[in-house]
């Protein structure tokens, strides 16, 4: 008879908090606080009206652009450009179970957490390929190879970032990084970031996370003025309310991520609080961290030039990764 | 085409593109990233300016040359004022010719800044651009408080202008200038020494000396690529000789190089209005035309873009007969499209938006024969024997 | 690059260049030429009809004054200028014609209508 409220509470937490409600909220409020950021660098203000300071504003683009006509092309492929964009969120979704936002554990969690994870960043970049591909479109074609490029270039610095954590708490669990950067050294927290290895990784995964996440300077799949949108051209209506949530959401999941690996994930002091309040201190220690990491993504995407495929290739191959390596390198023999 | 080895795909940049702010189109043929070949397609925007020409008297045809183009609508107008001038045998007072100077001027830098910005914008640069556009304002503002208007001025009358520069106008230009100046040198650093904004421009789309002079490229595009010539220095025109300043060319003709070009030529342009605030003469500012004209004329002058050309034809009456204009995006055009051959996707809005490309300026002809409805393309010899032929019976 | 994050970072403190238009209007104002709105003094129009000769985009055309407002003029003025703003490109021509300076185009900014029967001003 206990299995029934255990499972109850389960789906509870996995529905509201910390949810699928809450993960939506929390990929507008960034999506809100990385445009406001970068609106602000530019001299300019940003969203304004949805809401106080506009924060309602990500939510009523998704409202606007879900009752929009929905309009198939002719050349597309139907079946798939018809469900698999309502279908896009849902990896993104899962993958965030496995972040700890509320606690020190995901909701889901297992011993090789971080491997799923690795796997899962693979599956979005098919899932963008396939989308690319299934609307028939010749920019959208460029946008989905150039989609399946970055994800070449990009993965095995992205590997060996997640993985300088992973060696530091000697396990692929993302409770066991949390748990590891519990703790203080004097008064500086033991954080990943604090050590010299730790610090490279960080911003070579912030790095990733720009070209993940499809953003300046690494967004040429989706390149507007010159592919038009790339693979996501073609899609309109509910179907592009979703990608653009998935996308979204991929930004909660990548900022999440440096969180946890970096930032010691959602711990920080609890002012011996009874347990209870740690949910709702986490999640506030949670949610800064994130907006940190929100910052300095848009303040690097404000200060660079969108850059060409065959540069960030080069890039990638010829510096970031080599950086990464010899981090993981430095780690091994400074411990 | 022997492309048939390779998988080779069309594709059109244009009509709509987010690239092209202007509807035109570019059809491309690439192998994977690659241009192999590019073919512009004029005439989305035809107007009929110049039929809607013949209608209008010589007065409210300055407001149709204004609207010729929205950027350099000074120059257009200008350049008409000017034509109808030549064959009126009008001598227009001094001031009006210096005021003439600064307004062309400031048109050139809010132009040439506009331009910076797009090219900005085009690369992914948004930061760049949204700020080289805040300290456009400041010359957009120094517009409206001498014309009363920050596009579309209305500022020029056959045989003059139609406002004045008042003390607090000048004491206004004396402050911003400075200012702009200051904002200038840092444009030009972010320009110049930005790693991305290196990247992405340097060595791309290069146009060489040659293919400068096949194509017949004019303004900064040819000075880019170690042409120097200048209409201003070289016909000049208004009060241009009264005034001292460099012409910057480079020889290397590549996207970046346009940049600084343009760029340096910003501070010239700042100079030359200082000049002329310093030394402007006393007196009217226009003249009075007669009321029938007749003759022709070609006027030339020295536009942001390059050198915009106006042929008028009155014959005893206050409408011209016929009218022509050639506005510097037509001349460009066929030295971008070659440029585009070789590079990637990614580089073809760069290389468009390096001649500053406006499109709307440059439909002006279509040419079909009602009779039969074909279209037919003239060779350049047979071109070149219409040419001989006119200027033998000395139609021109 | 450094300067560039210094200057972003420095933006971030200041206040945005972009004034909130319709709701704020601080530190906004037009030059005294600006070619607004055109406010015509009727009263003062000799109805010479100059200003819709000159006009370059036949916004103006010449009414007939109806009987009463004949009955209040002294001069022979009989018509009166009609101004189409939906087809009026501000040139600000007929301000420049008009020999009695009785047409001003204001600072005013012609706010946009539905219905362009609306800008029709006299
Ligand atoms: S401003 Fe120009 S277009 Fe408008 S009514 Fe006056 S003359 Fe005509
Ligand atoms: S030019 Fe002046 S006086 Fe003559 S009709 Fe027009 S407004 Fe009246």
């Amino acid at each position: 008879m206990s299995f029934a409220p255990d499972f109850l509470l389960f789906v509870l937490e996995g529905l509201l908090f910390p949810g699928v409600v809450t993960l939506i909220f929390f990929a507008f409020l960034f999506e809100w606080a990385y445009r406001k950021f970068l609106a602000r660098f530019q001299a300019r203000r940003g969203p304004m009206l949805a809401g106080p300071s506009g924060i309602l504003q990500p939510f009523a683009d998704f409202i606007k652009t879900a009752s929009k006509e929905e309009i198939v092309p002719d050349a597309a492929h139907k079946a798939i450009f018809k469900t698999l964009p309502l279908l896009a969120p849902l990896p993104v979704l899962l993958g965030l179970f496995l972040i700890p936002v509320s606690s020190l554990a995901g909701l889901v969690n297992s011993p090789g957490d971080l491997y799923l994870l690795i796997f899962l960043l693979s599956l979005f970049a098919a899932i963008q390929i396939t989308l690319g591909w299934a609307s028939g479109n010749r920019f959208a074609l460029i946008g989905a190879s150039r989609s399946g490029l970055q994800l070449v270039s990009f993965g095995i610095p992205l590997v060996f970032a997640a993985i300088i954590p992973a060696m530091r708490a000697e396990s692929f669990s993302l409770e066991k990084i949390v748990l590891s950067q519990t703790g203080y050294t004097g008064y500086v927290p033991n954080w990943n970031i604090f050590h010299v290895s730790g610090i490279i990784a960080f911003l070579i995964f912030l790095i990733c996370s720009l070209a993940e996440l499809e953003k300046v300077p690494f967004d040429t799949p989706e390149a507007e003025t010159e592919i038009a949108g790339g693979w996501t051209l073609e899609y309109s209506g509910r179907a592009y309310a979703f990608i653009i949530l998935s996308e979204q959401l991929k930004e909660v999941f990548m900022i999440g991520l440096a969180v946890t690996l970096f930032l010691g994930g959602p711990f920080g002091p609890t002012f011996g609080l009874p347990s209870v309040y740690h949910a709702i201190l986490f999640t506030l220690y949670f949610l800064v961290k994130s907006l940190v990491v929100v910052f300095l993504l848009s303040l690097f995407s404000a200060t660079m030039a969108r850059l060409k495929v065959s540069q960030i290739l080069e890039g990638t191959w010829s510096l970031l990764a080599p950086i990464a390596v010899l981090t993981v390198g430095l780690l091994i023999i400074i411990g | 085409m022997n492309h048939e080895d390779k998988p080779s795909t069309q594709i059109n940049v244009g009509p709509q593109h987010p690239a092209l702010k202007e509807p035109e189109t570019f059809r491309i043929v690439v192998e994977g990233e690659k241009v192999v070949q590019a073919t512009p397609i004029l005439g989305h925007t035809h107007r009929g300016i110049e039929k809607l020409a013949e209608s209008r008297d010589y007065n409210k045809l300055l407001y149709l040359a204004e609207r010729i183009c929205g950027i350099c609508s000074f120059a257009h107008q200008a350049n008409y004022a000017k034509g109808v001038e030549i064959i009126a045998d009008l001598s227009v007072p001094p001031r009006a010719q210096y005021l003439r100077v600064i307004v062309a001027e400031l048109e050139r830098l809010h132009s040439h800044l506009l331009w910076v910005g797009v090219l900005a914008h085009e690369i992914g640069f948004d930061t760049f651009y949204l700020l080289v556009w805040k300290d456009r304002e400041l010359v957009m503002d120094l517009l409206e408080t001498l014309t009363g208007n920050r596009v579309n001025y209305g500022m020029n009358r056959i045989g003059g202008v139609r406002s004045d520069l008042t003390p607090e106008i000048r004491q206004r230009f004396k402050e911003v200038l400075p200012k702009l100046r200051e904002r200038l040198d840092r444009i030009k650093e972010v320009a110049i020494n930005d790693p991305t904004m290196k990247a992405r421009c340097k060595g791309v789309g290069v146009i060489s000396k040659r293919l400068a002079q096949e194509t017949c490229v004019t303004g900064p595009t040819a000075r880019a690529s170690s042409i120097n010539w200048d209409l201003r220095r070289d016909a000049p025109y208004f009060a241009y000789e009264d005034f001292s300043f460099k012409v910057p060319t480079s020889d290397k003709g590549d996207v970046h190089s346009k940049v600084v070009l343009r760029i340096e030529e910003l501070y010239e342009s700042i100079s030359i209005i200082e000049q002329a605030l310093d030394t402007i003469p006393e007196g009217e500012i226009f003249a009075k035309p007669p009321s029938r004209l007749s003759g022709r004329a070609i006027s030339r002058l020295e536009a942001p873009r390059g050198e915009n050309f106006h042929y008028l034809d009155f014959r005893e009456s206050k409408t011209p007969y016929r009218m022509r204009v050639r506005a510097p995006t037509y001349a460009n055009l066929a030295s971008s499209v070659r440029a585009l051959v070789g590079h990637h996707i990614a580089d073809v809005p760069v290389i468009v938006a390096a001649n500053d490309p406006c499109f709307s300026c440059t439909d002006r002809t279509l040419v079909i024969n009602l009779d039969t409805g074909e279209q037919k393309m003239l060779t350049k010899k047979e071109l070149r024997n219409i040419g001989i032929k006119i200027y033998k019976e000395g139609l021109l | 690059m450094a300067l560039a994050i210094i200057e972003l970072l420095k933006n971030l403190l200041k206040k945005p260049v972009t004034v909130n238009y319709p709701f704020e209007t601080e530190g906004l104002s037009l030059p005294s030429r600006y070619r607004g709105l055109h406010v015509v003094d009727q009263e003062k129009c000799i109805g010479c009809s100059r200003c819709a000769r000159e006009c370059p985009a036949f916004v103006i055309t010449m009414v007939p004054l109806t009987p009463k407002e004949l009955a209040k003029r002294t001069d022979k003025k009989k018509r009166k200028p009609v101004f189409d703003l939906s087809a009026c490109i501000f040139c600000g021509v007929c301000e420049d014609v008009c020999p009695v300076d009785c047409i001003d185009l204001t600072n005013k900014i012609p706010l946009p209508e539905e219905d362009t029967a609306k800008l029709v001003v006299d």
